[in-house]
């Protein structure tokens, strides 16, 4: 009776599963910012998952959806799902490898789908067509390509699973149900060579037990077993050898199958393993194992039951030859001890090093990286994703993470790279040290042979003396140029492409004779105009990559060379003038504007204590306004679109110093409140390049812009700033200087102030140079008769200390900071330097300003959390906190990315930074009465609604910045916030001349594509040998029927029969 | 693939093609004709290949599915434009000949049989070819993974073989089909044995070290069967050729 009811069950349920998903349905929603891949040498099982997941829905009464590929993410499901109480979950696990030869296999992936399909009937769960999800996985491989690792060991692991969700509480059939496949990168299960283990031979806990679900692929198998596992653990051996029966049946190890290799009684020697029995899980490495092992003469293979009392019989009688455990993990693992009723038993599975075993792992290994040739019955293997379909895969090796060097303009030159728009190409040479740049040079024949080369330089080696060199030498023949990096610590001493003096050409001193090269080791070759394609690799397996084919390819004269290809066709040329006036040509065809650069520049921010906001008719005294000034800004010769922009110490150091101090003096408000004068909190973004921010800045301010954005604000005019602070190239130094202009008008109490409580700060004599800063525009522009600047800074009288400025060797590393074991609150040497710089600092401003001797306290965690948020990960608690739901979300893409720091082009390209700043500023400079009075969401708006004046957000808020920790449920901030696009007055002031110099005028060109490739050049031989085979059949051809048709009267040579 | 690499590939391939045309097409224009139209023949097969591959999802990326069934489409169409020609032929004879005739437009079936062969060959051998060619763009040549280097020559060498194959093919089977009797199974079954031989054969270039040599030498030792076979079908002997000659 309870057969047929069984069979009647399964019969509707087949009726109702007809249905399959199809994978040719499948809807690929790719992600916009793919997290950064973990180094495949570190890989821990199961805690990194690739970008993307696959998810198939299915209800009985619709069947099933769409596969849907789509960004990682959370699933949201109803606390009543049945897979939450009574585990209706099923799984799968499978691995996908990358071979030597590009390509990406599975590893007999259909055994799988049977397996997952005879588990899902199992559990009353859908079925459908494993081809289809077999194909669903491939296209999420192929979307997650990248995340296979490029290494002979580690794998990307493959992770399908079925759960039923329906929402009920009643233990029975799920109606809905879910399938997922997540995907992540796994290292070796033995990374440094095997490791045998020890096992309990556990006669009480059982795995399985006939009737039961063992066969299957079921979580409920694996939940109860952790238990066991502990006291396995807490006896010393790592797994648990599952027994069964009275006989003591030896079913599995730990989640492996087991193998035992024994000289049987009648001599021969025997690979015995479970039976599929109902308590064995039929796994994949399992039957292959069998199926390799049948093909080998030496030994039989037999699918039987054992019991303890064989194997330790076995072991007495020393026939006992190797055991191993064999899974999709580790593929085989070796058993070396058994602990079993108390007694231990060594088993002589090492003593000759595991032969069978190791055997058993490496002919799995080839034939699953695919370096062995595949045996017939192994055929299933699936070869797809990289494998070459077009003979252009074959041709070419390209590498998409290389820097590239673009173009920028100003009103006069233009600098920068430029390849032609099919891309420059010349055959490879590598010079590595000096002395193979001179053997090089001396070649002359190797450069005869050549019409272009594309010469692979070192990085360090990358300095006006060889590339001038270069140039001369090879002239019109050197077609480009690969920078390459063998590995970061190899990083050159010195890398800085900026000019010797930054920012010379619009510096205070320009009239002036005076002129200190602060960047000593600069070579200016940013500024330079190169007529080829620059490009640089800075992973080190690229860089692998490229020197195994090189020294492939470049043995001898006769073999064919290496080639490679570099494309960065830049839109722009010449001048801005002339691409400021293309980009006003709109095409009269189709009427569509082109741009072909954009002008730089970002925001100027400014924030300060809302209290102080001075409204019309209320007049400013005279010198009532400090301002401190940042800079958000750096460049770097070599981009790349998700990578390091540098900007570490310059500007980042001196952003986050910024930032704290803001916080502080938000902190001390009401001790602000007590004096008169407004500090304001100013961001420059577009100093990097000619300080065309503060030319902005200052543009504003003379013409009565400042601050923006509402007209009842008394404007800030020259005679009312008091003085200027600026944060600038700060970089962990045990010094600190503080420079200082002009001398007639410094404050020497607030100096004296600041040096007695800052004994690390040492005064550079008044009037001596002053180091590049966005302050010289300010004096400039005021001839330094107005008002006072103080610099604070890590440069000393003569020198910029930062070996890497303005380039992207500028990272976290320089400041000693391991950027990946970097937590939200790590206390770093960093984050307690800055501590150090701006307790005392906001101590100077309170005791100079207010005149009270006053000790200010910021929270470590503060710093902690700004430096993890801008070296590290943008998108960090403290913006979420910082802002309300749905403005936190927009960091979300950038999840993992440091604060880029390099030359912007707003709004067109649309960096995190300045929403970054803007919030957390604004934030650290709220009015903290609002803190305490409890406004709701509604009224919270209301106020924003009434008051044109300060910004009003509700927000969860940051607990180390709440005096009062009572927990809040969220709260209203108010806050001064105000900002300005911050390109050079000559993009704004109307029939501007670009080609003046008055004002700078810096463009960035737009490009479409950037590649490089490797590729063979073709002899000359082969060449010339396929052409002349070519004339000669021709000619032949020609002339034999030339002949038939003039020399005989075959019909159908003859015109017409006529 | 340089430039001279290019050239040279693009005269082996289409060198005699090229000459055989010059010669004895393009003088006539009614083998002109019949030679596009057979063409747009092959055309259609390639068409109702592409809906089989494209309707069996399972077999996409099994290349040794889709080939036989290439092969077997397009003798289906070759017959079917046989088929229309002698339609044409009746039709033809039909219409007032004597005008036509004095203009030189005598309707020779040997001729039209190797027109529509040549048609075929060109646009098969041209579309063997020209995905290759598509790729060829760019600075660089095959070898980069251990591929053979010789892989443009030896498809160029095959396309000259699909062509001038095609061409005797469409003789035969055109000849043969007119002959009647026994040759009316022969020769059809011999060209799409042959044809489904040199096709299959090329599917071992597939592999990571292709042996161009087997299917070149195959190709062109079918070719050169087909060549005597024609010979043969039309009755040719030394006596007939030297009596030609002179």
């Amino acid at each position: 009776m309870n057969k047929i009811c069984l069979l009647a069950l399964r019969r509707s349920y087949a009726t109702t599963s007809t249905s399959t998903f199809r994978a040719a349905d499948t809807i690929i929603k790719k992600t916009e910012h793919g997290n950064p891949k973990p180094d495949p040498n570190k890989l821990v099982f199961g805690a990194n998952f690739s970008d993307h997941m696959l998810t198939i829905k299915h209800t009985n009464a619709s069947g099933w959806e769409k596969p849907v590929i789509e960004p990682l993410k959370p699933f949201s499901i109803h606390p009543a799902a049945k897979v939450l109480h009574y585990a209706i979950e099923i799984f799968e696990g499978l691995k996908a490898y990358r071979g030597n030869d590009g390509k990406i296999r599975l590893f007999r992936p259909d055994l799988n789908m049977k397996r997952m399909l005879t588990s899902a009937e199992r559990s009353v769960l859908p079925t459908f067509d494993g081809n289809e999800l077999l194909e669903c996985i491939k296209k999420l491989i192929q979307v997650d390509a990248d995340w296979v690792p490029r290494s002979t060991s580690s794998t990307l692991y493959i992770r399908p699973t079925l759960i039923g969700t329906e929402p009920t509480l009643g233990v029975g059939a799920s109606n809905e149900s879910l399938l997922f496949v997540v995907t992540g990168p796994v290292g070796p299960y033995f990374p440094t060579g095997f490791k045998p283990v020890s096992l309990l031979a556990d006669t009480f806990h059982c795995r399985a037990f006939p009737g039961g679900v063992g066969a299957y692929k079921a979580g409920s198998n694996y939940g109860p077993t952790i238990y066991v596992n502990q006291l396995a653990h807490s006896k010393g051996c790592q797994q648990v050898l599952w027994l069964y029966g009275n006989k003591q049946h030896i079913t599995e190890v730990g989640t492996m199958n087991v193998f035992i290799y024994l000289k049987n009684k009648k001599g021969s020697n025997e690979l015995v393993t479970p039976p599929l029995n109902g308590l064995i899980l039929p796994g994949v490495t399992r039957q292959s194992i069998l199926d390799l092992g049948r093909t080998w003469k030496e030994l039989t293979v037999s699918e039987r039951e054992i019991t303890m009392d064989e194997l330790l019989e076995a072991h007495r009688e020393n026939r006992l030859l190797e055991m191993f455990g064999a899974g999709t993990a580790c593929i085989v693992c070796p058993v070396e001890r058994i602990i079993y009723e108390g007694k231990e038993y060594n088993l002589a599975t090492m003593n000759k090093g595991a032969p069978l075993t190791i055997r058993f792992h490496d002919e799995l290994v080839n034939i699953q990286f695919g370096r062995k040739p595949i045996y017939l019955f192994l055929q299933i293997f699936v070869v797809f994703c990289s494998q070459p379909k077009r003979v252009v895969d074959r041709m070419y090796i390209s590498f998409d993470r290389a820097r590239y060097c673009v173009r920028r303009l100003n009103g006069t030159h233009e600098i920068g790279c430029q390849s032609s728009i099919r891309g420059n190409s010349g055959r490879m040479y590598m010079i590595d040290n000096d002395q193979e740049f001179h053997i090089y040079l001396t070649d002359k024949k190797l450069i005869d042979s050549f019409n272009s080369f594309i010469i692979v330089l070192n990085v360090n080696l990358f300095n006006t003396y060889y590339i001038d060199y270069l140039m001369k030498h090879l002239d019109k023949k050197l077609n480009g140029l690969l920078l390459y990096l063998k590995s970061n610590l190899s990083r050159p001493l010195d890398f800085s492409h900026d000019d010797q003096c930054p920012n010379n050409r619009n510096s205070f001193y320009l009239n002036q004779t005076e002129k200190i090269n602060w960047n000593s080791k600069g070579t200016s070759l940013f500024f330079r105009s190169f007529p080829f394609p620059i490009m640089l690799i800075d992973e080190e397996d690229d860089y692998k990559r490229l020197i195994e084919f090189y020294r492939q390819f470049n043995n001898s004269q006769s073999s064919p060379a290496c080639g490679l290809e570099l494309k960065s066709f830049q839109n722009a040329a010449h001048t801005t003038k002339t691409c400021m006036k293309r980009n006003d040509i709109s095409h009269s065809l189709i009427d569509l504007q082109e741009i072909f650069c954009d002008p730089i520049g970002g925001l100027n921010i400014y924030s300060k204590l809302p209290q102080s906001i001075k409204i019309k008719p209320d007049q400013r005294s005279l010198k009532s306004v400090i301002l401190i000034l940042v800079t958000t800004d750096s460049f770097q010769m070599f981009l790349k679109p998700k990578g390091s922009t540098g900007g570490v110490q310059q500007p980042a150091t001196a952003l986050i110093t910024f930032l704290t101090l803001a916080h502080l003096i938000g902190q001390e408000q009401d001790e602000f409140k007590k004096q008169n004068k407004e500090i304001i909190f100013v961001t420059l973004d577009g100093d990097a390049l000619d300080y065309s921010a503060s030319f902005k800045f200052m543009f504003d301010m003379i013409n009565g812009y400042f601050p923006i954005g509402n007209k009842n604000e008394q404007p800030i005019k020259i005679e009312h700033i008091h003085s200027i602070i600026e944060f600038q190239s700060l970089s962990m130094t045990n010094e600190l200087w503080l420079h200082t202009h002009p001398s007639s008008l410094i404050n020497q109490t607030f100096i004296d102030i600041l040096l007695r409580n800052n004994p690390m700060i040492n005064l550079i004599r008044p009037n001596s140079p002053l180091p590049p800063a966005s302050s010289q525009i300010f004096l400039r522009q005021t001839l330094s008769l107005s008002f006072p600047v103080y610099i604070l800074s890590s440069t000393n009288q003569n020198q910029l200390l930062n070996h890497y400025y303005h380039s992207f060797f500028d990272d976290p590393s320089t400041l000693s900071i391991n950027i990946s074991t970097l937590e939200y609150n790590t206390t770093t040497e960093i984050s307690l330097w800055i501590k150090r710089i701006v307790e005392p600092f906001a101590q100077t401003l309170i005791e100079s300003l207010v005149g009270i001797k006053k000790n200010v306290i910021i929270k470590q965690e503060i710093i902690n959390n700004l430096v993890y948020c801008i070296l590290k990960n943008i998108n960090c608690p403290l913006i979420h906190n910082v802002t309300n739901q749905s403005i936190g979300n927009t960091f979300k893409p950038f999840d993992q990315t440091s604060m880029p720091f390099s030359i912007n082009t707003y709004p067109i390209s649309t960096t995190p930074t300045f929403p970054f700043i803007k919030y957390v500023l604004g934030y650290f400079l709220r009015d903290r009465s609002y803190d305490i009075q409890n406004l709701t969401k509604i009224s919270c708006k209301e106020r924003a609604y009434n008051d044109s004046f300060c910004s009003y957000t509700f927000v969860d808020g940051y607990a180390p910045s709440i005096i009062n920790e009572k927990s809040f449920s969220g709260y209203c901030v108010r806050s001064y916030l105000r900002f300005v696009q911050s390109i050079s007055p000559a993009f704004i002031i109307e029939n501007y001349d670009l080609s003046q110099t008055t004002y700078p005028a810096w463009t960035e060109s737009r490009w479409t594509t950037i590649s490089l490739r490797l590729f063979i050049i073709p002899t000359r031989t082969h060449e010339i040998v396929t052409l002349i085979i070519g004339i000669l059949l021709t000619f032949i051809s020609f002339c034999v029927l030339f002949f038939l048709r003039y020399y005989t009267k075959i019909s159908l040579f003859q015109p017409s029969s006529s | 693939m340089t430039i001279m690499e290019c050239a040279g590939c693009t005269l082996i391939a289409y060198g005699v093609p090229f000459s055989m045309f010059v010669f004895t097409i393009a003088h006539h224009p009614f083998r002109v004709i019949i030679s596009m139209t057979s063409a747009f023949f092959w055309l259609l097969s390639l068409l109702l290949s592409s809906f089989l591959w494209f309707a069996v999802v399972p077999l996409r990326t099994q290349l040794a599915f889709a080939v036989p069934f290439a092969v077997i489409f397009q003798e289906i169409f070759r017959f079917l434009f046989y088929r229309l020609i002698k339609k044409a032929e009746f039709a033809l004879q039909r219409v007032q000949m004597q005008e036509l005739t004095d203009k030189g437009m005598v309707f020779d079936r040997f001729a039209v049989a190797y027109a529509s062969g040549y048609g075929f060959g060109l646009i098969s051998g041209t579309f063997a070819i020209v995905n290759v060619l598509s790729d060829m763009t760019g600075p660089g040549t095959l070898g980069i993974f251990g591929h053979s280097q010789d892989f443009f020559i030896a498809t160029a060498f095959l396309t000259l073989c699909v062509i001038l194959l095609n061409t005797f093919w469409g003789v035969i089977f055109f000849t043969s089909l007119d002959k009647g009797g026994i040759h009316r199974f022969i020769g059809p079954g011999t060209v799409v044995l042959t044809h489904m031989l040199f096709s299959c054969i090329t599917l071992v270039n597939r592999t990571l070290t292709p042996m161009y040599t087997i299917s070149l030498i195959v190709g062109y030792a079918i070719l050169l069967g087909m060549i005597i076979y024609t010979v043969v079908l039309r009755g040719f002997n030394l006596n007939n050729i030297r009596q030609r000659i002179n």
